[in-house]
């Protein structure tokens, strides 16, 4: 909904699978497509550590995978400084009531369309009406996040599940989740998103003893359009590795297919699942801003950006800040969560960093 | 190869029928096309029912959606609910704008992106190329609406301070468009700013693909031959790794193309165009499930027909690749 679905990447996925790209010239290029920022030089650390510590005598210190994981990301010095600003903004979210000056819909009357200024706290201005806005985005950033948040959560569930199953089954199993994953993933996704943001309509819903807010329901459309990519990446891996001997041998000594699907095979698509984990929450932030702007997406009195800088618009071109300062925050969001996941990308699954 | 066509063509039937079900579901349910006439004090309660009746709105959502399929396939996608206007001659109407902005907008972004990718890759590590990986990060994270709106905003105030008018910030013409090249410059001066919106989309997406993929021909074996056989540089990046690095941005801007035809919805909201994505939208706030369906069921078959050119353009430019 940023104009184009995100959906360009998993597309070009889908299109190697129908065996079109079948040269074996397409991951490079189509993750290029999202990554390959900062280019982390590759230092010989890891020759060095070992000729010093062979010649000094001592031993050479055991590594986890996960320990290797981490040296590389936190050399990745543009992810590292995201994470800083994205653990920053989530904490500002969490503590809303407490760091925001003003609260959510409440008025200065001495400073009404005030611009950007120090004077009482009114860093963002105020609107037409005296709502300071840097109050309003920061609650907006809260909404925003945790929708985002919640969306990839929820499609990194539904798309590992598929996924899993599929690719461990395999034939009509596979067969039927492939066929259904392809149907969402060919959905106009931007008509199916708008109607059934509609659809679902405007106001919290009661499910019985559940009852879902109406931001939670713009994240339940949202999640039903973004597992499928995940989904066939997990359904990859799940087939290439069932044949492996690890799994025979687990099977032999009696493991169930849970436990082989969990603990043996899942652990090796960690690194895919959590870098487009991360590309979601970017994507979700995006797509939700956008939905919301159009009025469509997080209904007022729910606090969100897009909706903020629809107000903004609302208030005419005088009021330049309003509209400014929410949208500024969602670039910077979306800038650090795009930087971690470049990261985390080299980090979990350095296989997949483009040749230079 | 016809196989993979027919094959392909049939599954969209599918998909297409599938999509529209679940899309007129939606809209019927949600909205009321006719709410707007009942809040009228004048609209007389028999008018109300003409409507109700010609459009079959007491019938269960199912046979709405049947008579809907033959309005569509009978009556070229039938009228609007309100005013029982023809949605044909509004849909062409509203695709001759879009097409206006979506092909000037492309054609400037494959050229500016291919430009900035090649050099990026030839280049690579050096600040062009960092600055170019900067660019297309910050503007793949950039709301598109969000951009469209600080360039409203910037152009409304240079016009306010300098009294210059250079860009038209709404709207697709002027009052008075005037005639011939007059008519060819206000449509420019109003078309500026959402093709650049457009374009700063496409070119962060586009010049990511040209530079990945003009780093691996560079240094594939084949490159590496005519290097050896002395070629002349110029020769080898022109001739034997440019034209073949743009065979994975022949798909990319194919499927994106598609997509866009169906409106820049966002851009064109916020300009105010009176294309496909401001027609949806409005049908779609109007709870009328005509007009909408007629623009999934173009905007639809259009992505599906882009598909379709994008895979076959693939097989032609690079013949190792086959379809079965």
């Amino acid at each position: 909904m940023t104009d184009r679905m995100p959906s360009t990447d998993q597309r070009a996925e889908d299109r190697e699978e129908v065996g079109v790209f079948g040269t074996g010239s397409r991951p490079a290029a189509a993750r290029a497509g999202a990554g390959a920022i900062a280019l982390p030089e590759e230092p010989s650390g890891a020759a060095m550590d070992l000729t010093l510590s062979y010649e000094s005598g001592v031993e050479l210190k055991a590594r986890s995978q996960w320990a290797y994981a981490r040296i590389r990301f936190f050399r990745h010095r543009l992810a590292v400084a995201s994470l800083v600003v994205l653990i920053l903004i989530s904490l500002v979210a969490i503590f809303a009531e407490r760091v925001a000056p003003y609260g959510y819909d409440e008025l200065d009357l001495n400073n009404i369309a005030s611009p950007p200024t120090l004077k009482d706290h009114h860093w963002f201005g105020t609107d037409l009406l005296g709502r300071d806005y840097l109050s309003r985005v920061i609650m907006g950033v809260r909404t925003s996040l945790w929708v985002a948040v919640f969306v990839a959560v929820l499609s990194t569930l539904i798309g590992t599940a598929f996924g899993a199953v599929a690719g461990y089954y395999g034939g009509t199993v596979d067969n039927l989740l492939m066929r259904f994953t392809d149907l969402i993933l060919t959905l106009p996704g931007l008509a199916v998103l708008l109607t059934a943001a509609a659809y679902l309509g405007s106001s919290d819903s009661q499910f019985g003893p559940i009852t879902l807010t109406q931001p939670i329901k713009v994240g339940l459309i949202l999640a039903f359009l973004f597992w499928t990519g995940l989904a066939r990446i997990v359904r990859g891996v799940f087939l290439s590795l069932r044949e492996k001997e690890f799994v025979e041998a687990a099977k032999a000594s009696g493991a169930g297919d849970m436990r082989i699907i969990i603990r043996h095979i899942l652990p090796n698509c960690i690194g895919p699942i959590v870098v487009t984990m991360t590309l979601i929450i970017a994507t979700a932030i995006l797509v939700e801003a956008a939905l919301s702007f159009l009025g469509f997406g997080i209904q007022p009195p729910n606090p969100a950006l897009g909706s903020l800088i629809a107000d903004g618009q609302v208030q005419g071109f005088e009021t330049w800040w309003l509209v400014t300062f929410p949208g500024v925050v969602i670039v910077l969001i979306a800038l650090a969560v795009n930087f971690i996941g470049d990261g985390l990308r080299d980090a979990l699954d350095p296989t997949q960093r483009i040749r230079a | 190869m016809l196989t993979f066509v027919i094959r392909r063509l049939l599954y969209s039937v599918v998909v297409l029928l599938a999509a529209s079900f679940i899309i007129f579901t939606f809209v019927s349910v949600s909205g009321d096309p006719v709410a707007f006439l009942r809040m009228q004090p004048t609209a007389s309660e028999i008018t109300i029912q003409r409507i109700e009746e010609r459009k079959h709105l007491n019938e269960p959502i199912p046979v709405q959606y049947l008579y809907w399929l033959k309005d569509m396939l009978t009556n070229q996608f039938g009228t609007t609910t309100i005013g029982d206007r023809p949605i044909l001659p509004d849909i062409t109407r509203v695709m001759g704008h879009t097409l206006q902005l979506v092909i000037a907008a492309e054609l400037l972004a494959i050229l500016f992106a291919v430009g900035i990718g090649v050099y990026s890759a030839l280049r690579q590590y050096s600040v062009f190329d960092y600055s170019a990986t900067t660019f297309s990060f910050v503007g793949l994270a950039t709301p598109v609406f969000w951009l469209a709106l600080m360039l409203q905003v910037l152009f409304v105030y240079i016009y306010q301070w300098t009294g210059v008018r250079i860009f038209y910030v709404a709207n697709l013409s002027g009052v008075d468009p005037g005639t011939g090249i007059h008519f060819v410059l206000d449509r420019a001066q109003h078309l500026a700013l959402p093709v650049l919106v457009l374009m700063v989309a496409s070119i962060a997406s586009y010049s990511r693909y040209m530079r990945a993929s003009m780093l691996e021909v560079v240094n594939s074996d084949y490159v590496r031959t005519a290097r050896a056989k002395g070629l002349p540089e110029r020769s080898v990046t022109m001739r034997h790794a440019f034209r073949n690095a743009l065979i994975p941005l022949v798909t990319i801007v194919a499927l994106n193309f598609g997509g866009l035809l169906g409106g820049a919805v966002v851009t064109e909201t916020v300009f105010g165009l009176d294309g496909m994505g401001l027609y949806f939208i409005n049908a779609l706030n109007n709870g009328d499930p005509y007009p909408v369906m007629a623009w999934l069921m173009v905007t639809a078959t259009l992505v599906i027909v882009f598909n379709l050119v994008a895979d076959i353009a693939y097989g032609y430019l690079d013949p190792r690749v086959r379809y079965d």
